[in-house]
């Protein structure tokens, strides 16, 4: 019988199989593609537009911080019409719920597993296609009704939901807690499963594609990174999406049926429900989900760092495991976020320790970039620029983890913007950076074109400085004990002296934003202004630079058959080829 | 010229972190102030301690891969075809740099070890303290209520006071709450204090505390410290505050006897009402 099996996973699959009949139509090949770089390419377009959204949804927000109930400009009459124009402190709740939902689920994890994972992973691995293509389409469509169910929660009466992105309960859970707990709530939970769902269905596909479709000669030690960061990450996905799941489903009950699962409800005897399970179900999923927003992230800075700086990844085993025991440890340390919740001391000491420990793979990984770029030849393309600049914001944002692990220091940043200043170090200056590195390096795949190396050097340094103007000095408020989601920081005393440095950050957020029209003037000129060039412009060594740029459908034009890692890069005289493909025969060496 | 530009962003963003979590500390403390609200609980300062010391630590390793990086980047972006390395690993520099981290990990989990139970015995007054004062706490959106003992030291009797927004304290004595929440989850956070616990409906959550007299006296005896509710607990969390008012012991009695008494004519004066009524 296992002999059977083992022979019905060997069986090599066709493109004839994944793709019948080769769709005729425009709308068969570009919408309802079942192509997997397609796919990719839509959940490019669908994050950045809603990485547009959630930008200036937090332009808001930092308007509302560095001039507390003025009149919002432009907008303001439209958004608060109630109040002529001055934001109202639900309206702030519902931003802030909508900017962290939308930037967690609905832009990081879609745009590097959604686009990234369908785009990067058959063709990296050599195979035509995905194992699973129209269950790879429906996750991409399971994004849209997402979308709008968020939408139907920002427009709902009462307003949106109110809760942050965390959501705890009883406030999301009793709807007079709260304006935006009537139905507002209810459509964010909605939002929150399609997208859970898209991400299990994708996760499920990555991880049989990447066992079962690798090219002939690809072993595991042979995956770039990328591959690597994308497959923990999916397998992240799938075990802690269902737990989240079971939180969900017994939100829904609460709101649906006042069941007073999450809450203690009426019962004054304590008989009622506990709202830490809503924590403990959330964050065992969430703090999985922060590596589910890291770990690809560092595979793509790490095929980029060694790509254009002309050296083999530094310590490629240990880079794997690293990432490997980062997910391992990931699973053990959801406790962290509760540290002022009042857990038992005894738990609070383990999670006190796992969390630690991930320091010990992380700076694996620092050191191992720093070796791959040591006694390199570093080009600084805009690819390379945006790698650095993760490494360096990584070691920030990494850095200042240490505090939320130390139990005493935490219980005094927790719910401070010390902290929002920590994950946005980590979500904006590493994951969107490597969002970053990664579309300008493998741009000229996905179009046949480069991007303009000038003006992505200046959008390079225009978000190198802006971020760092934005989220450095949040620390500091938050070390003077400004809270988070406030609605108007001048309240507290102590913070109100430092009301300076909001509105700068405020006008940092402001440049930060303004500078991404170079991004998008970049896009405009990569799609339709580029000469058409190269198939493989960086002289990448990896497989999916061994086909046609533009990819045809099938991906390759030869049968692959790999012979060695991805990363051989060579000292050469100029004028010799200083790498060897990974496609390339076993003998020329 | 962009390799010396990137090089030195990547420096100036090393110095600006390092100096932004030290210097305005100096700064400050030249002008007679602090970056860090005053040290005011007891184990304050093993807080702050603790903060230091590991920020010792996370200077050193921020120093030593950002001096790195843009050494690296600098003079990787000079070499020339030809030039430079292929070395794809090394044992020994792997077998470096995962213990040394690991053993400033197991040093630094130590400390916190260590401060956490350090803490924990000074917050509830250390060795010799006296009985300490209890209040309940119950936070209700948007709002914080206290209810003291009273003179008679027992709750859910007469002389039991009660505060809404205000916290009285006596300085130098040990305090322990009992905090409930009458609606979502709120949590109690006073910057001075550099404490936290969370308010949660359905349980009651401890929380002790005792305020320095000492440190009181050297920060100029606030009369004030602000409580605020640090987690989100619907529209009006930004203005979830309360104050805490440090005061002498006997202050507190009088504070404490008189408000009780005029809580007891209240509800003479409310009995009265409803008999005529
Ligand atoms: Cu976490
Ligand atoms: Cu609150």
């Amino acid at each position: 019988m296992i002999g059977a099996l083992r022979a019905a996973f060997d069986r090599e699959t066709t493109v004839e199989e994944l793709h019948p009949h080769e769709p005729r139509t425009w709308v068969g090949r570009y919408v309802f593609s079942t192509d997997h770089k397609v796919i990719g390419i839509q959940f490019f377009v669908l994050g950045l537009v809603m990485l547009l959204m959630g930008g200036l949804m937090a332009l808001l927000m930092r308007f509302q911080l560095a001039w507390p109930f003025a009149k919002v400009p432009i907008v303001g009459e439209w958004l608060f019409p109630e109040t002529g124009g001055a934001m109202t402190p639900e309206g702030y709740t519902a931003l802030l719920t909508l900017h962290g939902t939308i930037m967690t689920f609905f832009v990081v994890i879609p745009l590097l597993t959604g686009a990234f994972g369908n785009y990067l992973i058959p063709l990296m691995i050599g195979a035509p296609d995905m194992a699973f293509p129209r269950m790879n389409a429906l996750a991409f469509w399971l994004m849209i009704p997402g979308v709008g169910c968020l939408a139907m929660s920002a427009l709902s009466p009462g307003g949106g939901a109110g809760a942050g992105w965390t959501s705890y309960a009883p406030l999301s859970t009793v709807g007079e807690y709260s304006p935006g707990s009537l139905s507002g709530q209810t459509w964010w939970l909605l939002a929150l499963t399609f997208a859970g769902f898209a991400s299990i269905l994708g996760g499920l596909n990555y991880v049989v594609t990447v066992v079962k479709m690798r090219a002939p000669g690809l072993t595991a030690m042979r995956l770039p990174l990328t591959v690597w960061g994308l497959v923990i990450a999916a397998l992240l996905q799938l075990l802690a999406l269902p737990v989240l799941t079971s939180g969900t489903v017994l939100m829904f009950v609460d709101r649906g049926f006042d069941a007073a699962l999450l809450s203690p409800g009426n019962a004054a005897d304590g008989e009622g429900g506990q709202p830490l399970l809503w924590q403990h179900l959330f964050w065992f999923y969430s703090h999985p989900a922060v590596y589910v927003m890291i770990l690809p992230a560092m595979g793509i800075v790490s095929d980029v760092l060694s790509v254009h700086s002309r050296k083999p990844v530094f310590g490629y085993r240990p880079m794997v495991i690293a990432m490997a025991s980062i997910a391992g440890l990931g699973f053990i340390v959801w406790g962290h976020h509760m540290f002022t919740s009042g857990m038992d001391p005894r738990l609070e000491m383990a999670f006190l320790v796992s969390t630690m420990l991930i320091a010990v793979p992380s700076g694996v990984k620092t050191f191992n970039w720093l070796g791959t770029l040591w006694g390199a030849r570093v080009r600084l393309t805009t690819a390379n620029l945006f790698a650095i600049g993760f490494v360096a914001q990584f070691v920030v944002g990494g850095l200042s983890g240490l505090w939320m692990a130390a139990t005493p220091v935490d219980r005094y940043m927790h719910d401070t913007y010390a902290v929002v200043a920590h994950f946005h170090y980590i979500v904006f200056g590493a994951s969107l950076f490597a969002l970053f590195a990664g579309l300008y390096h493998w741009w000229p795949k996905m179009t046949g074109r480069r991007m303009h190396e000038g003006i992505g050097r200046v959008h390079f340094l225009g978000t190198f400085l802006g971020t760092n103007a934005v989220f450095l000095m949040m620390h500091q408020l938050g070390f003077r004990g400004m809270i988070r989601r406030t609605a108007d920081p001048t309240i507290q005393d102590g913070v109100a002296q430092l009301q300076g440095l909001n509105v700068f950050i405020t006008w940092s957020a402001v440049v930060l934003v303004s500078v991404q029209v170079l991004f998008v003037a970049n896009l405009v000129y990569g799609l339709f202004l580029a000469r058409r060039g190269e198939d493989n412009p960086w002289d990448a060594a990896s497989l999916e630079w061994t086909a046609p740029s533009p990819p045809p459908a099938g991906n390759f034009r030869a049968r692959i058959q790999v012979a060695r890692g991805p990363y051989d890069y060579r000292v050469r005289p100029a004028g010799e080829l200083d790498h060897v493909p990974q496609a390339a025969p076993a003998e020329q060496t | 010229m962009m390799r010396l530009v990137v090089a030195l962003l990547v420096l100036a963003l090393g110095v600006l972190v390092v100096v932004s979590m030290e210097a305005p500390e100096w700064i400050l403390a030249a002008a007679g102030s602090d970056w860090f609200p005053a040290e005011l609980g007891l184990g304050a300062e093993r807080v702050d301690g603790l903060f230091d010391h590991t920020n010792l630590f996370a200077a050193g390793l921020l120093g030593l891969t950002f001096v790195g990086l843009a050494w690296a980047v600098w003079r990787g972006a000079g070499r020339r075809a030809g030039e430079g390395s292929e070395r794809s690993g090394s044992r020994r520099l792997e077998v470096l740099w995962t213990v040394v981290p690991a053993g400033i990990v197991v040093h630094l989990t130590l400390a916190q070890i260590q401060a956490r139970d350090a803490i924990a015995a000074d917050a509830r007054g250390g060795e010799g303290a006296g009985a300490p004062l209890a209040i309940e706490v119950e936070g209700v959106q948007f709002d914080w209520r206290f209810t003291y003992a009273g003179a008679d030291g027992a709750f859910g009797t007469l002389d039991d006071v009660t505060s809404v927004v205000d916290m009285p304290v006596p300085v130098g004595r040990p305090v322990e709450l009992r905090m409930r929440s009458v609606d979502v989850i709120h949590s109690f956070f006073v910057p001075e204090l550099r404490m936290k616990r969370d308010v949660v409906p359905g349980t009651v959550t401890p929380l002790a505390f005792t305020i320095d007299a000492q440190d009181h006296a050297a920060a100029g005896s606030p009369e004030t410290l602000e409580l605020r509710c640090a987690e989100l607990c619907g529209w009006g969390h930004y203005a979830m505050v309360g104050r805490l008012l440090p005061m002498e012991q006997h202050a507190f009695d009088d504070w404490q006897a008189r408000a009780g008494a005029a809580g007891f004519e209240a509800e003479a004066m409310a009995d009265d009402v409803e008999d005529e009524g």
